[in-house]
C-alpha cells in the first residue's frame, strides 16, 4: 500500500477536526474534534513508521493514545463540573481565561 | 541496579511529597521527618560505601529515548557526595524546625525542594541537570511566596526575575550544545563525559558565549557580586526551614554547577576568566561582610554573612588550585552546618525577643545563657576559628588564592577581619549589655531545641578537629580535577618565587 | 612516667579542667543569680579546685620535665607528642604534633607557673562573682591554647593556639558583659588581632608557595626552617615581615597596640595572665621560634627592632601620664614588649626571651598587686582617689614596690638584668639609636613606675574614706604575690652579667636553639659593658627619683607636674591620638560604607533589576491585550500559525 491513501485520510480527518474546532460552540464537539486531530496525527505516525520500518512511530502512537485517554477522562470530568456550575456548554460563555 | 541507592534517593522525596499531600495535617510533620530521615539514611549508606578516589561511584545508567540522549546516568563523586549528605541532613533539620501548624503542602514543597536539589547533584547529564535546576526554583519560590513574612512579594520578584534571566542564558547554552552535538555526532547526547570531546572543536567565540551563559546562571545562584541583590530580601523573608535549605544547600549548587558543568566543559574559558571571577568573589566577600556589619535585622546580618561566605567558596574555586578547590568543597560543607545553626539560633532568639530588629535586642547572655553559649560557638565557627569547622576551608581557600595571586589572598583575606567584626558586632548587640527593661522574659533553650542544635554544634567541633572525615573524600577529586588547570597554579608558584 | 606522658599532662590537664569547669558553668548558668558577698558557693569551690588543679598539674609536669632536661645532654632535650594527622592539602600534611625543646620549655614553665599562681589569686579576686565557674573555664581554656601555641611543631597548629588565646582573651576582656563598653573592648581586641592574624596567614602562604616548586611544600617548622636558607633574601624578608605583622597584633606593637589598653576592661587577673605575662609575648616567641628565617632577612630584623624601639618609647611616654592604675601598667607592658622586640632586632634572641621571662614575673606581680589594691578599694581604679595605702596594705605595698622597682630596672632586681642585657646587646649590634631610645625609655620607665608607687602607696590618702576601708585579702591572693615577688627579685641570678661576676645560665640554656644566630663576640671589653651598665643605672635612678619626688608630696596628682607641658601631657595621655587616627583612617570608612555606601549600592542594583522587570511587565501588558479569554480565538490563532508554518516549510523546502 502506498503512502497516499493513509495520508489523504489523515489530512481529511485533521481538516474536519480543525474546522469543527473553530466552528462549533459546544464543548463536547470541541473535545471530539481534538480526538479527531490526534488520531489524524497518529495515522501519519503509523504510516511513516511502517514505511521506514522505524519502531519509534509506533511507540509514539501508543504514547499518544494513552495520553489521549487520560486527557479525555480529565476533560470530561471538567466538562461535567462546568455544566454543574454554569448550566451551559457554550464555549463563548466561558471567557474567564482572560483574568 | 535498577533500584540502587541513587535511584532511591532521587525518587524518595518526590514520592514522599505526593503522599504527604493526602495526609491529615496532624501527621504531615511526622511523616515528612521520617521521609527526610530515610533520605539521610540513604545518603549515609552512600557515604559508607564511598571509596576515597576521584572517580564517579554508585553509577546507574538507564536507557532513554534517543530523542533526549543516550541514557539517564546517575552517580556520586567527591564533588557531590558531601553536598548530598549535607543536603539530606539539612532537609531533616528543616522539617524538624518547621512549626507544628505547617500544612501538608508546606512539607510537600520542602520535600520537593530537597528532591530537586538531590536531582541536580545526582544527574550526570546536562539536559537533566537543567531540568532539575529549573524545577528547583518552584519550591523555593512557593515556600517564600506562600509562607514568607509580610515583605515576601517584594522579596520574591527580584529573585525570580534574575534567576529566570540566568536560567534562560543556561537554556541557550544547553540548546546550542544539543543542536551542535546532533549535527556533528548524528545522535543526541547530553552526557557530561562525552560533551567535552565534542566541544573541543568549537570556535573560541562560541565557547565564550556558551560559557558566559552557564556562568550567568550559576553566578545568580551562588550569588556572585553584583548579582546578589535578590539575596538579602529573599533570605530575610523566607520561613526558617526554607532559608536553611536556601542558604545551606541551594547557594552551593551554584558553585557546584561551576565545578561540574561550566569549568570542565570550557576549561580554557574558565582559566581565562578565573582571575576576573575571583575578583568578583572577593568583592562579594567584602561587600557581604560590610553589608552584614551595617544590617539592622538579625536575619539580614546572617543573609549577608551567607553571601560573604559563598564568596569564599567561589574564590577557592576560581583560584584554580587543588588547595583552593579542596578548601572550597570543605567550606561548602562547613558553611552548610554553620549557617543552619546560626539561622536556627537567631530564630530562637527572635522568638524569645518577639522581634528581629537588632535595636530591640540586648543582654540575652544574662537571660538565656545556653542560647548565648550556642550562638557564640556557632559565630566563632562562622568566623573561621581554628579547631572548628570553618577554619580549614577558609585557610585552604586563602592559600589557594595566594596561588592565583598574592593580592587575591591579601585583599580577600580582609574578609577574615571583617567576618570577625560583623559576627562579634552581632553578638555584642544581641547578647551583651544590660537587659532592656521592655524585653519579654522566656525560658532558655528547651530540650527539643537542644536536640536540634546540639548535633550541629558537635559537628562543628568534630569537623574542626578531624576535617579528614570530610577531606579524605574530597581531596582525591580536587587533586585530580584541579590538574586540568595545573598550568596556572605552577605559574603562580613561579610568580611567588620571583617576588 | 615517660616524657611523652609528661607532655600530655602539661597540655591536657588545663583542657580537662576547662571542660569540667564548662560543665559546672553550664549547669549553674540557669540557677538564679544572687550575689553573696565574697564567699564561695559549693559549686564555686568545686570549680576553683578544678580550675587551679589543672594548671597546677601542668606546672608540676613542666617542672619535672625541666629537671629531667637539665640532667640530659643538650642534644637530647626534646620531647614530642604525636596525636595523628589534622588535615592535609596539596603536598603538605598538618599533624597534631607537639614538641618541647629548650625554648618551648621556657615558655611552658612561664605559662604554667605564673598561670597557676594567677589562677590561685583569682579565687580570692573573683569570689562571689556570679560567673565564677565561667571565669575559670575561660582561664583554663586560655592556658591550654597558650600551651598549644608554644609547643606546636606546625605553623598551622601554632595558629590554632594563636587564635585560641585570642578568643579566650576576647571572652575574658568582655567577661563582665552586662557592661556593653567592656564587651566592646573585647570585640576591639579580637578584631585588631585579626588584622595581625591575616599577616601571619599571608606569611604562611608565602612560605608554602615558595617551597612548592621544590615539591616539599609544608608548614612544619622543622621543614620550613631547614628550607629558609634556600629562599632569596627579598622573599625571606617579605615572609618575615608578614609573619611579624601577626606578632605586632598579638604583642601590641605600634600601630596595632591600640587594643591592649582597652583590654584592661577585663578582670585584673586576666590582665596579669593574658595581657602581661603570656599571650602578649606570643609574638616574641614566634619571632624567636622562627629565628633562622629572621637571621636570613636582616632588613626584617632591623624593621622589628626599629618598630620595637618606637613602641617602647611611645608607650612609655603614654604610661607617664595615665590616671588609671591599670592603664599605667598596660602601657608599660606595651613598652616592655617593645624592648623585647628591640632585643630580637639586635639579633640577641636569648636576651629577648630572657626579658620575656623576667617581665612575666614582675609584670604579673605588678598587675596582681594593683589588683589587690583595686580589690581593697572596692573596684576603684582611679589614681586620683588613691594614696597613702602603704601603711594599710602591709603585704601588697611591698609587693607593689618590688614590682615597680623591677619594672623600672633598679639593680639587682630581675628587670635590671634583662633590660641591661638588651641595652648592651643593641650597643654591640651597632644600633646606637636603639640604644639611645632604650636608655631614654628606661629613664621614663623608672619615672612612671615610681610615680605610680608614689600616687598609690605614698603620701597621704586623697580619699581617706576609701583608704580607711582598705584591707588585705585572703591567702589565695597573698601567696601568689609572695612567690612572684621572690621571682621578680631573684630571677636576675639566671643571667647575672659577666662583668659583675655572674654566669649567663639562661643564654647557655638556650644556646642549642639560637646557636647559629648567636654572635659570641658581642660581649666585647667588659669595661665597655660596665660603662654602659653604669650609664643605664644612673638614668634609671634619676628617673625613679624624679618620679617619686614629684608625686610623693602632698597635693600631688595625676596632672602634669610641669604646667608648661600640659598640652603635650594631654596628647600623651590620649596615646598620641593613634587610636583616633586609626579610627578615622580604617574604621570610619568601613562603618560609613556599611551604613551608607554599601546599602546605596544595594538600592542601585535593586533599581536596575526593577527597571528590567518593569520593561518586561510593560511588554507583557501589551501582549496581554491579545488575550480574549475565548477558546475559539485561541484555536483560530493556532490554526493560522500552523498554516503559516507549514506554508513556510513547504515553500522553503521547495527551494
Amino acid at each position: 500500500m502506498g503512502l497516499q491513501a493513509p495520508l489523504l485520510v489523515a489530512a481529511a480527518l485533521f481538516s474536519i477536526g480543525v474546522g469543527g474546532f473553530v466552528a462549533r460552540r459546544n464543548v463536547f464537539s470541541l473535545l471530539m474534534c481534538i480526538e479527531l486531530m490526534l488520531n489524524a496525527v497518529n495515522l501519519v505516525f503509523v504510516t511513516f513508521s511502517r514505511q521506514w520500518l522505524a519502531p519509534e512511530g509506533h511507540v509514539t502512537v501508543l504514547l499518544v493514545v494513552a495520553l489521549a485517554a487520560a486527557e479525555a477522562a480529565v476533560a470530561l470530568a471538567i466538562v461535567i463540573m462546568l455544566f454543574r456550575h454554569r448550566e451551559t456548554l457554550d464555549v463563548d460563555v466561558f471567557a474567564s481565561m482572560k483574568e | 541496579m535498577m533500584f540502587s541507592l541513587p535511584v532511591w534517593m532521587l525518587l524518595l522525596p518526590f514520592l514522599a511529597a505526593a503522599v504527604v499531600m493526602v495526609l491529615p495535617r496532624a501527621w504531615a510533620r511526622t511523616f515528612s521527618s521520617l521521609a527526610m530521615a530515610g533520605l539521610v539514611l540513604l545518603a549515609a549508606w552512600i557515604l559508607k560505601d564511598f571509596r576515597m578516589t576521584a572517580e564517579l561511584q554508585q553509577t546507574v545508567s538507564w536507557p532513554m529515548l534517543p530523542l533526549f540522549g543516550q541514557a539517564l546516568r546517575l552517580g556520586v563523586d567527591g564533588l557531590s557526595l558531601l553536598l548530598l549528605v549535607a543536603g539530606a541532613s539539612l532537609g531533616l533539620v528543616a522539617v524538624l524546625v518547621a512549626g507544628k501548624d505547617r500544612p501538608p503542602a508546606f512539607h510537600a514543597w520542602l520535600l520537593l525542594f530537597v528532591g530537586t536539589m538531590t536531582g541536580v547533584l545526582l544527574v550526570q547529564d546536562l539536559l537533566l541537570f537543567y531540568v532539575f535546576w529549573e524545577l528547583m526554583l518552584l519550591p523555593a519560590l512557593f515556600l517564600i511566596l506562600l509562607w514568607g513574612d509580610a515583605d515576601r512579594r517584594r522579596a520574591t520578584m527580584p529573585f525570580v526575575a534574575v534567576t529566570l534571566v540566568g536560567s534562560l542564558a543556561m537554556l541557550a547554552t544547553v540548546l546550542a550544545i544539543g543542536a551542535d552535538v546532533r549535527l556533528r555526532a548524528g545522535a543526541v547526547t547530553f552526557d557530561l563525559d562525552v560533551l567535552p570531546m565534542v566541544l573541543e572543536s568549537w570556535s573560541p567565540t562560541a565557547k565564550t558565549w556558551a560559557f558566559a551563559g552557564l556562568v550567568l546562571a550559576f553566578a545568580v545562584k551562588i550569588p556572585l557580586f553584583p548579582l546578589h541583590f535578590w539575596l538579602p530580601a529573599a533570605y530575610t523573608s523566607a520561613p526558617l526551614p526554607a532559608v536553611i535549605l536556601l542558604s545551606g544547600l541551594m547557594a552551593k549548587l551554584g558553585t557546584y554547577g561551576m565545578l561540574r558543568i561550566a569549568m570542565p566543559l570550557f576549561p580554557e574559558q574558565a582559566a581565562a576568566w578565573a582571575p576576573w571571577l575571583a575578583g568578583l568573589a572577593i568583592a562579594g566577600i567584602l561587600h557581604g561582610a560590610v553589608l552584614a556589619l551595617g544590617a539592622r535585622d538579625v536575619r539580614t546580618v546572617l543573609a549577608c554573612s551567607s553571601f560573604s561566605h559563598l564568596g569564599w567558596v567561589a574564590l577557592g574555586i576560581f583560584s584554580l588550585t587543588a588547595e583552593g578547590w579542596t578548601g572550597a568543597l570543605l567550606q561548602q560543607v562547613g558553611h552548610a552546618i554553620t549557617t543552619a545553626a546560626l539561622f536556627i539560633l537567631a530564630a530562637y532568639a527572635s522568638e524569645r525577643q518577639g522581634a528581629t530588629k537588632l535595636a530591640t535586642f540586648g543582654g540575652m547572655a544574662t537571660t538565656y545563657p545556653w542560647l548565648a553559649v550556642a550562638l557564640v560557638f556557632a559565630a566563632m565557627a562562622s568566623a573561621g576559628l581554628p579547631g572548628l569547622n570553618g577554619f580549614v576551608g577558609e585557610f585552604l581557600i586563602l592559600l589557594g588564592a595566594w596561588g592565583l595571586s598574592p593580592w587575591a589572598a591579601a585583599v580577600g583575606g580582609l574578609g577574615v577581619v571583617f567576618g570577625a567584626a560583623y559576627l562579634l558586632w552581632l553578638l555584642q548587640r544581641m547578647l551583651y549589655g544590660a537587659v532592656p527593661p521592655a524585653s519579654p522574659r522566656g525560658a532558655d533553650l528547651s530540650p527539643r531545641e537542644l536536640v536540634i542544635v546540639m548535633p550541629l554544634l558537635v559537628m562543628m567541633l568534630v569537623f574542626g578537629i578531624r576535617p579528614a572525615l570530610v577531606l579524605d573524600r574530597i581531596k582525591p577529586w580536587a587533586d585530580a580535577k584541579a590538574g586540568l588547570f595545573h598550568a596556572t597554579s605552577s605559574h603562580a608558584a613561579e610568580m611567588a618565587g620571583n617576588l | 612516667m615517660s616524657h611523652v606522658h609528661l607532655l600530655g599532662w602539661i597540655l591536657f590537664a588545663p583542657l580537662a579542667a576547662a571542660v569540667l569547669n564548662a560543665i559546672v558553668a553550664l549547669r549553674s548558668a540557669r540557677l538564679p543569680r544572687e550575689a553573696n558577698g565574697h564567699s564561695l558557693r559549693p559549686r564555686d569551690q568545686l570549680s576553683a579546685m578544678v580550675g587551679v588543679g589543672g594548671p597546677l598539674a601542668s606546672a608540676l609536669a613542666a617542672w619535672a620535665l625541666g629537671f629531667d632536661f637539665l640532667s640530659r645532654d643538650r642534644a637530647l632535650r626534646l620531647v614530642e607528642l604525636d596525636l595523628g594527622p589534622w588535615f592535609s592539602f596539596g603536598q603538605a600534611h598538618v599533624e597534631w604534633l607537639f614538641r618541647v625543646d629548650a625554648l618551648s620549655l621556657v615558655m611552658v614553665l612561664v605559662v604554667t607557673t605564673v598561670g597557676t599562681l594567677i589562677h590561685l589569686y583569682s579565687i580570692g579576686y573573683m569570689a562571689g562573682d556570679t560567673g565564677f565557674p565561667r571565669f575559670f573555664t575561660w582561664l583554663n581554656l586560655f592556658t591550654f591554647a597558650m600551651l598549644v601555641l608554644v609547643t606546636a611543631r606546625d605553623l598551622v597548629v601554632l595558629f590554632l593556639g594563636w587564635e585560641g588565646v585570642g578568643v579566650c582573651s576576647y571572652l575574658l576582656i568582655g567577661y563582665w558583659f552586662t557592661d556593653a563598653a567592656k564587651a566592646a573592648a573585647g570585640l576591639k581586641a579580637f578584631v585588631v588581632n585579626r588584622v595581625g592574624d591575616l599577616g601571619l596567614l599571608l606569611g604562611m602562604f608565602l612560605l608554602y608557595w615558595s617551597m612548592a616548586p621544590g615539591g616539599q611544600a609544608s608548614l612544619d617548622l622543622d621543614l620550613l626552617l631547614a628550607h629558609v636558607s634556600k629562599l632569596s633574601v627579598p622573599l625571606a624578608t617579605a615572609a618575615a615581615v608578614l609573619l611579624f605583622v601577626g606578632a605586632m597584633g598579638k604583642s601590641a606593637q605600634v600601630p596595632l597596640h591600640i587594643w591592649l589598653p582597652d583590654a584592661m576592661a577585663g578582670p585584673t587577673p586576666v590582665s596579669a595572665l593574658i595581657h602581661a605575662a603570656t599571650m602578649v609575648t606570643a609574638g616574641v616567641y614566634l619571632v624567636a621560634r622562627l629565628h633562622p628565617l629572621y637571621h636570613h632577612a636582616p632588613a626584617a630584623l632591623a624593621f622589628i627592632g626599629g618598630l620595637g624601639a618606637l613602641t617602647a618609647l611611645l608607650a612609655a611616654t603614654v604610661a607617664c601620664t595615665q590616671t588609671n592604675i591599670k592603664r599605667v601598667i598596660a602601657w608599660s607592658t606595651v613598652s616592655q614588649l617593645g624592648y623585647m622586640f628591640m632585643a630580637l632586632g639586635a639579633g640577641a634572641f636569648s636576651v629577648g626571651i630572657y626579658h620575656l621571662v623576667t617581665h612575666a614575673f614582675f609584670k604579673a606581680l605588678f598587675f596582681l598587686s594593683a589588683g589587690a589594691v583595686i580589690h581593697a578599694l572596692h573596684g576603684e581604679e582611679n589614681l586620683e582617689r588613691m594614696g597613702g595605702l602603704w601603711s594599710r596594705l602591709r603585704l601588697t605595698g611591698p609587693a607593689f614596690l618590688v614590682a615597680a622597682a623591677a619594672n623600672a630596672g633598679l639593680p639587682p632586681l630581675s628587670g635590671f638584668v634583662s633590660k641591661d642585657a638588651i641595652l648592651v646587646a643593641t650597643w654591640h649590634a651597632h644600633h646606637p639609636v636603639w640604644f639611645g631610645v632604650g636608655l631614654l625609655t628606661a629613664g621614663m620607665t623608672a619615672f612612671y613606675s615610681f610615680r605610680l608607687v608614689a600616687l598609690v602607696m605614698g603620701g597621704t590618702a586623697r580619699d581617706p574614706e576609701l583608704a580607711n576601708g582598705a584591707h588585705e585579702a585572703g591567702w589565695t591572693m597573698g601567696l601568689p604575690l609572695v612567690v612572684l615577688a621572690v621571682g621578680a627579685l631573684g630571677a636576675g641570678a639566671l643571667e647575672w652579667p659577666h662583668e659583675l661576676g655572674g654566669t649567663l645560665w639562661f643564654s647557655q640554656w638556650l644556646e642549642p636553639i639560637f646557636y647559629p644566630s648567636l654572635d659570641h663576640g658581642v660581649h666585647g671589653s667588659p669595661w665597655i659593658d660596665l660603662a654602659l651598665t653604669a650609664v643605664s643605672v644612673a638614668v634609671v635612678a634619676l628617673g625613679a627619683a624624679i618620679g617619686w619626688g614629684l608625686h610623693a608630696g602632698p597635693g600631688a596628682g595625676t596632672e602634669s607636674p610641669w604646667p608648661r607641658l600640659q598640652g603635650l601631657w594631654l596628647t600623651m595621655r590620649r596615646g598620641w591620638h593613634v587610636d583616633e587616627s586609626l579610627d578615622l583612617v580604617a574604621v570610619k570608612p568601613v562603618v560609613f560604607s556599611s551604613k551608607a555606601a554599601a546599602p546605596f549600592l544595594e538600592v542601585l542594583l535593586s533599581a536596575c533589576s526593577r527597571l528590567l522587570l518593569g520593561g518586561v511587565t510593560v511588554a507583557g501588558r501589551g501582549v496581554a491585550a491579545l488575550q480574549s479569554g475565548l477558546a475559539r480565538h485561541y484555536a483560530m490563532a493556532m490554526l493560522v500559525g500552523l498554516v503559516g508554518l507549514v506554508a513556510w516549510a513547504v515553500l522553503a523546502g521547495g527551494q
